[in-house]
């Protein structure tokens, strides 16, 4: 039998609908993202009725302009990749449901792919030589974990947050501070004139009882702390220093654990995934910290970072690969585990 | 004219399949597992027992709301993957209409009622006859005094129908004494028989959707929405 090649993947885990064409579980042929941010903007957050509501009205044409940028008819394609969790439920069934139907519509096999996993296989779409054993940091706003691939589909967890995951922190600080949704990227942003030095914020974890794992929930408080310390003195808070100091506090925990994690494995490979991954300091800092002769760092163009399916369709490439198969009563998993 | 109907959008999981005035197969489960985990093994099995391709199916009616949210969703969301992988057309039939369908031979009046949670259920009142049930006004969420109000209003026998049924039966019954009546048990189910039934005739009538054009008809907003809307009447005032 043949590998399968061209994948078509979903992704509707959260609250962007997207849906890609991938070549060889390598080259990116199309990966249409369609953001809902604008819809939930007057929320303060995501609701997740109005997100299900939004992914069911476009998830079809999504699919037919990922079809028509890569150029390739529903005949071409020889598998189907969705995510199915973890993610929100009423998300997550939209996409599990049509995936389902095109799968059984286009006698194509149909992948099942666990999104956190497949953040990571953003990295297979870079062209690097991935090998394994590999480290990974997965670093979004549902996620902060350190993995240990040992082979495709064989991921062990390492390290995991106690309580908020990093990018969440990002959002909550910047509507603390006024500066919309998402909160990534404007704080890089205007964190690179800041002084990091400018408040102490706390690391958390870094002694020998936290072993690998994360928590943010301290920074956190004392961020929102100082803004209202500030606020109620009446002084205006220099956004540049306080986004500085905070990115820092979060970016030190996550590059030194990284670092831990790469001196107890011996790898070649550490791969960097997740929506914060996008984050130009991190990934500065990251690189400084754990890239040696031996180990290198690997981290996704921006686009492939934050949710897309691209990055599911490469996942499931190796899945289907694999002979790992999804039957028609896949369901969506909100929590789905990644050791499974 | 061969068609798929589904209705997911109560507990109930119903697939059919079949043409006009002849049904080929339905199954119709009533369990605990989600829809996501029965809807699409049972199509496989309907299209199997009929001894069906499905590259042979010529469209797909799919009951499009109100109902449960989720439900709705997981009906139409499959409804539209089958339409976009086979290239076939598809279209709507509103759940209470399919319901009404089931008490169609009803000398009064029929009146369909869902779940709709906050004590409400939603509705509509029907005239049974040979053409088909005919809707009496636009269907709505209605909590239990409305209902008996109208129901009243009408001055008719009414037939209830609908999984909300369990829920009004004793105060319907007592308020409404001789003039209420309840369908059977089998009839109650949201089947996609019924479905069917009134997608053939729509289909005859006015033909599919355009494509991606169905909307889901899901009579109430979001909660958060609503909400949202209320604090900003209240604002208003
Ligand atoms: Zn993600």
């Amino acid at each position: 039998m043949p590998h399968p090649s061209i994948i078509l993947g979903l992704e509707t885990s959260c609250d962007d609908t997207s849906a890609a064409v991938v070549l060889d579980g390598r080259t990116v042929l199309s990966n249409i993202v369609s953001s809902q941010d604008n819809l939930h903007l007057r929320f303060g957050g995501i609701v997740p009725e109005i997100a299900s509501r939004r992914h069911l009205e476009i998830i079809n044409p999504v699919i037919d302009e990922a079809m028509a940028q890569a150029r390739v008819k529903f005949t071409d394609l020889e598998g189907i990749a969705v995510s199915h969790g973890p993610g929100l439920v009423g998300s997550l069934l939209v996409g599990v449901s049509v995936a389902k139907a095109l799968a059984f519509s286009l006698d194509l096999p149909l992948a099942g792919v666990n999104h956190i996993e497949g953040h990571l296989y953003a990295n297979f779409l870079t062209g690097e030589d991935i090998s394994f054993p590999l480290l990974g940091l997965v670093v979004s706003g549902g996620h902060t974990n350190i993995l240990y691939m040992e082979g495709h589909g064989r991921i062990r967890i390492l390290g995991r947050t106690r309580d908020d995951a990093a990018g969440e922190v990002f959002d909550k600080i910047a509507r603390a501070l006024d500066l919309g949704f998402p909160g990534g990227p404007v704080i890089d942003k205007l964190a690179r004139e800041g002084d990091p030095s400018s408040f102490a914020f706390p690391r958390a974890l870094m002694g020998p009882e936290g072993g690998l794992d994360f928590s943010f929930s301290g920074v956190k408080t004392a961020v929102l702390n100082s803004i209202y310390r500030e606020r109620q003195r009446g002084r205006e808070i220099d956004l540049h220093n306080i986004s500085s100091a905070f990115q820092a506090a979060v970016i030190d925990v996550l590059v030194e654990k990284s670092f831990l994690a790469a001196r107890q494995k011996n790898v070649k490979i550490f791969l960097l995934a997740g929506g914060v991954a996008a984050n130009s300091e991190l990934r500065a800092r990251l690189r400084q910290r754990v890239e040696t002769e031996e180990t290198k760092v690997i981290f996704p163009p921006p686009e492939l970072c934050t949710d897309n399916a691209a990055m599911v369709a490469a996942a499931g490439y190796y899945r289907l690969r694999r002979g790992n198969t999804a039957s028609y009563d896949l369901n969506a998993v909100p929590s789905l585990s990644l050791e499974g | 004219m061969l068609l798929l109907a589904i209705d997911t959008t109560t507990t109930v999981c119903s697939v059919a399949l079949g043409e006009k005035d002849k049904l080929w197969a339905e199954i119709t489960t009533n369990t605990k597992k989600t829809h996501s985990q029965r809807l699409m093994p049972a199509v496989q099995a309907l299209l199997r027992e009929a001894g069906v391709d499905k590259k042979q199916l010529q469209g797909i009616v799919v009951a499009h709301g109100p109902g449960s949210f989720t439900g709705i969703r997981i009906g139409m969301a499959t409804a539209q993957g089958l339409a976009q992988g086979l290239d076939i057309p598809m279209a709507g039939v509103m759940t209470l209409d399919a319901l009404a369908e089931g008490c169609a031979f009803a000398s009064g009046l029929i009146c369909p009622l869902l779940d709709a949670r906050r004590e409400q259920v939603y509705t509509c009142f029907y005239r049974g006859g040979t053409r088909g049930p005919q809707a009496m006004g636009p269907p709505e969420a209605l909590s239990l005094d409305e209902l008996i109000t109208k129901a009243k209003d009408f001055g008719d026998d009414v037939i209830f129908t609908g999984d909300a049924l369990g829920l009004f039966r004793k105060k319907l019954r007592a308020a409404l004494g001789t003039s209420y009546s309840e369908a059977p048990f089998a009839s109650r189910l949201n089947r996609a028989a019924l479905v069917l039934q009134k997608g053939h005739r729509d289909w005859e009538k006015v033909g599919p959707v355009p494509a991606y054009e169905l909307k889901p008809f899901y009579i109430r907003l979001p909660e958060a929405e609503r909400r949202l809307r209320e604090q900003r009447r209240g604002q208003k005032e």
